[in-house]
């Protein structure tokens, strides 16, 4: 029975449980957080109430399980390391499930298990990969680990507080910080490989992109000291500053990106956009700090949905399909799910502008979420359920062979 | 034969010396240089060469004996490229055609059609010397020197820095050159291979004071010359007991002397 | 000419977008700023905000541009003497070795004179008119300029200059394609460098000499102990010189040295 599980399409590669139950996480969330919004349907009860557990399985269920589906496909690729053991991706996958059954029963079983059982997967992903990132000779993706590791500090961090008794919102911020240093890590990397062959498509020979460290860098530490100054003093206008600092040296990081038309070809211009997102949500985040302008909840939910969920969207559209043997999807879907995810968070973020158009923001917004991780679930569960087209028996992607 | 009757243009040395101070770097030169030769001044360091060829260019003032320079045109070709570093390549090669002034347009013109014989393309051209490499930095530099059509080219050790590919080619454009349109060529050189394979005529000098110490004739064409004969010249030539002595050779070697006229040189 | 400012309008996008670093950094400073009112009595150093805001008033009631167009007045007119003076002077003391090592111990003298004393002499020669600030102004901008323009004739690459005689460039041309731009790669950091000086000495100049202008604007706020604005006051003349370096200074700079840039 283990055997023919483990032996499954669906376990052929870390990345092909993780974005199928990421996205599965993404829409049953999103479904019963518009359900007790709009609808006054009830939500599990838990520590710090439903603003609380919405915030905590986007971040601990939907993202963890989409970083670790990309980072246990793209680490080894990177460093040309073995792939992660398929017990070891099916016991992550199990220590996840029981995560999200234990955190919504937490406020009848008290958070331990809860605790546990998140930290747990946590430790499992650190585990396979840290060794692999350690013995790369130049250690050019140590920056990885040391995200995952601030992630494991998040994570903790919410269970520190939860059991505390205090309402563990500070964690999810710092959380929040953790995801935008990774993808903007991540993204890097991946855009190295998606803008160059853009430009090649284009026949362009005269310029190449590069994603310059020096800009990175500044960018990275732009976020982290916000992110500092957002968790230990919470709400000072210091953090203020240093959020509008951090969204001009995102700005800054877009100078890589302006080579010409290239910028409109869809995939390249999908990533452009989630720098364009992250470097507005923390505008906003600064404006409403410094000036009382709009709302720090709407700036925070620009970086959620613009920034963390339109990356996720599009990396798992790109390493979640690659990887399975076959090419990019050229299909129209793609564009409209990220252009709909894009217009989710602009709604989301306006409900603080306009909160007389709540209900209508929110239902746009929510609406968008859904119909962009919708949309993954029917157009990859078969895919996923599926061998490779190619015969190929793991992760290699199809484009490494060129 | 690629000297026709046309031009009888020559240039023409007669005692020239020079002096830095109180030490004489030269003295005593004569040369004659007609239209249509290549003739190549072959010396160790320090003997003066670079001192006579700014002496003809007229870069230095003449102090002793005279030069007549018959030709009409001349142009330069350096050892490092000497090109302006805040032009592009193209008009980098024109140049000399705008200290002519000759009209925009029609100098680029001219410097696009010789760049593009020189395999330099628009890409090329449209860069800053620093964006380009080192070999097509000195196909510039010998554009710039050739699209003047000069009826002289004086080539002070314009090839040394070079790597045997990118010489074997530059060699190979300046023939091809010389042989579209005959020029007087005066090289100096301490390369006594490159002088044999390209010169009609190769004239040692000797150090201290610089002085002509014997010079050697090669008739046949030299776009003609094999390796082959090359290196048998060349090995000939490095038999000759005055050529050790100007680059500070020990005695001649003690095997049978190479004859040097066997393999086609004559002693001038 | 018409070609030149049409690749400098194209690369201005690119360039605008490029200062988003520089914004970055700064706004970074105005985090430290921020940070360390918080622990300091307001007197000493209030908030960011607090300055923006008295200078967003000192803005908006108008006195503040009047008092900004007449420094910015004396600065630049200062600075532009400094500027046409000192290049000219310093490329023709560059031509002669012996006009250039005659001249060296000047500019030390010039540079070893502390701008208060020139200031203190200004004001005996010219009073509380406008050519204190301007004199003052002019005396300080004058060695950076001049060394630069020196430096820059006197380095020029012999070689390129053989080269030019050898290919006979007639004097014009061996002005604007030789020595020019290999001059202004010198000028230019001296040009900006002496005009962060003119603001600065400007507004020291007018502090003890005018009655009018930001120094004079500077002097009242601090007899009053109006710290937000004296900052605001400073504020506005390091954003003005910030404006005047990165959108006319830098620009241009960029655009004659481009050569420099493309390696």
């Amino acid at each position: 029975m283990l055997k023919r599980l483990l032996a499954a399409p669906i376990l052929l590669c870390a990345f092909r449980p993780l974005f199928l139950l990421a996205a599965v996480a993404a829409v049953l969330c999103m479904a019963a957080w518009l359900g007790f919004l709009l609808l006054g349907l009830p939500l599990p009860a838990v520590p710090g109430g439903p603003v609380v557990w919405h915030a905590h399985e986007l971040l601990f269920g939907f993202t963890f399980a989409a970083i670790a589906g990309f980072v246990l496909t793209a680490v080894p690729e990177f460093v040309d390391g073995p792939a992660a053991p398929r017990p070891a991706v099916l016991a992550l996958v199990l220590l996840w499930l029981g995560a999200r059954l234990a955190w919504s029963a937490s406020g009848a079983v008290g958070p331990w298990p809860a605790a546990v059982l998140n930290v747990a997967p946590v430790l499992v992903l650190i585990a396979l990969v840290a060794p692999m990132l350690w013995r790369d000779p130049a250690r050019r993706h140590l920056s990885i680990l040391w995200a995952l590791l601030a992630w494991l500090g998040g994570t903790v961090g919410f269970y520190a507080e939860a059991l505390r008794g205090e309402p563990p919102l500070r964690s999810l911020h710092a959380a929040i910080g953790v995801v935008m240093v990774l993808v903007v890590i991540v993204m890097s990397r991946i855009s190295m490989n998606v803008v160059n062959s853009a430009l090649d498509t284009l026949g362009e020979t005269t310029v190449s992109y590069l994603a310059r460290p020096p800009r990175r860098h500044l960018a990275v530490a732009c976020i982290v000291l916000f992110t500092l100054a957002d968790v230990l003093v919470p709400g000072a206008p210091t953090a203020g500053w240093l959020a509008l600092a951090t969204a001009a040296a995102l700005f800054n990081l877009l100078n890589d990106w302006h080579l010409g038309r290239v910028l409109l070809r869809r995939w390249v211009l999908m990533l452009y956009a989630v720098y364009v997102a992250m470097a507005l949500g923390y505008a906003l985040i600064g404006l409403a700090l410094l000036a009382g302008v709009g709302s720090v909840s709407g700036g925070r939910h620009l970086l959620a949905i613009g920034a963390l969920g339109l990356s996720i969207f599009v990396v798992m559209n790109i390493a979640g399909r690659i990887h399975t043997g076959r090419e990019l999807d050229a299909r129209r879907w793609i564009p409209v799910a990220a252009g709909v995810l894009l217009l989710a968070a602009v709604g989301r973020a306006g409900w603080s502008w306009w909160p007389a158009d709540g209900a209508l923001l929110l239902w746009l917004a929510g609406g968008g979420w859904l119909f962009a991780f919708g949309g993954f679930i029917a157009h990859y569960l078969p895919l996923y359920l599926q061998p490779r087209p190619d015969g190929g028996l793991g992760c290699e992607g199809v484009m490494d062979s060129d | 034969m690629a000297h026709a009757g046309v031009n009888t243009a020559a240039l023409e040395l007669a005692g020239v010396g020079h002096a830095y101070g109180a030490r004489t770097v030269l003295s005593g030169i004569d040369l004659h240089l007609p239209a249509g030769r290549i003739h190549a001044l072959v010396g160790p360091s320090g003997c003066g060469k670079t001192t006579l060829l700014h002496l003809v260019a007229g870069l230095l003032p003449l102090q002793d004996g005279t030069i007549r320079n018959g030709f009409a045109r001349s142009a330069c070709m350096f050892q490092q490229p000497r090109l302006l570093p805040w032009k592009s390549a193209l008009d980098n090669i024109a140049l000399g055609l705008k200290a002519r002034g000759v009209p925009r347009a029609a100098r680029h013109a001219q410097a696009r059609d010789q760049a593009r014989r020189f395999g330099l393309d628009d890409t090329a051209l449209a860069q800053y010397p620093q964006q380009l490499s080192g070999g097509m930095q000195s196909r510039v530099a010998l554009a710039r020197a050739l699209v003047l059509a000069p009826d002289l080219l004086l080539l002070d050790e314009a090839f040394s820095a070079l790597d045997v590919g990118l010489k074997a080619e530059l060699y190979r454009q300046l023939l091809a050159e010389q042989a579209r349109r005959p020029m007087g060529v005066l090289m100096i050189t301490h390369d006594l291979m490159e002088a044999v394979r390209l010169a009609h005529a190769v004239w040692v000098m000797a150090p201290a004071p610089g002085r002509i110490a014997t010079g050697f004739r090669f008739d046949d064409a030299p776009a003609q010359r094999t390796d082959a004969q090359v290196y048998a010249r060349t090995a000939g030539l490095l038999e000759d007991a005055t050529v050790r002595a100007s680059f500070g050779l020990d005695a001649p070697a003690p095997a049978a002397p190479l004859a040097l006229a066997a393999v086609g040189g004559l002693r001038c | 000419m018409i070609g030149v400012v049409r690749t400098w309008l194209r690369g201005l996008p690119a360039y605008l977008w490029g200062g988003w670093g520089a914004i970055a950094s700064l706004l970074l400073l105005l985090a430290g700023w921020e940070f360390a009112s918080q622990w300091l009595d307001p007197l000493a150093l209030p908030d960011p905000r607090t300055v923006l805001a008295t200078l967003h008033g000192l803005l908006t009631d108008g006195n503040a541009w009047s008092e900004l167009a007449i420094t910015g007045r004396r600065a630049l007119s200062g600075f532009a003497l400094s500027l046409g003076i000192g290049s000219a002077l310093g490329m023709l003391a560059g031509l002669s070795m012996t006009a250039s090592m005659m001249a060296r111990p000047w500019v030390t003298v010039l540079v070893g004179t502390p701008p208060i004393g020139w200031l203190v002499l200004a004001m005996l020669w010219f009073g509380a008119s406008d050519g204190t600030p301007m004199f003052t102004v002019f005396v300080a901008c004058f060695p950076p300029i001049f060394i630069g323009a020196m430096q820059g004739v006197r380095t020029l690459d012999g070689q390129l200059r053989e080269m030019a005689q050898a290919f006979a460039l007639p004097p014009l041309q061996r002005l604007f394609d030789l020595y020019l731009p290999h001059v202004l790669s010198y000028l230019f950091p001296a040009w900006i460098t002496a005009l962060g000086v003119s603001w600065k000495v400007v507004v020291m100049a007018e502090l003890l000499a005018t009655a009018d202008g930001v120094g004079a604007a500077l002097a009242v706020t601090r007899s009053q102990l109006d710290t937000a604005g004296s900052l605001a006051w400073i504020v506005a003349v390091v954003g003005a010189l910030l404006a005047v370096e990165y959108l006319l200074l830098e620009p241009v700079k960029r655009e004659v040295e481009r050569w420099r840039t493309l390696a």
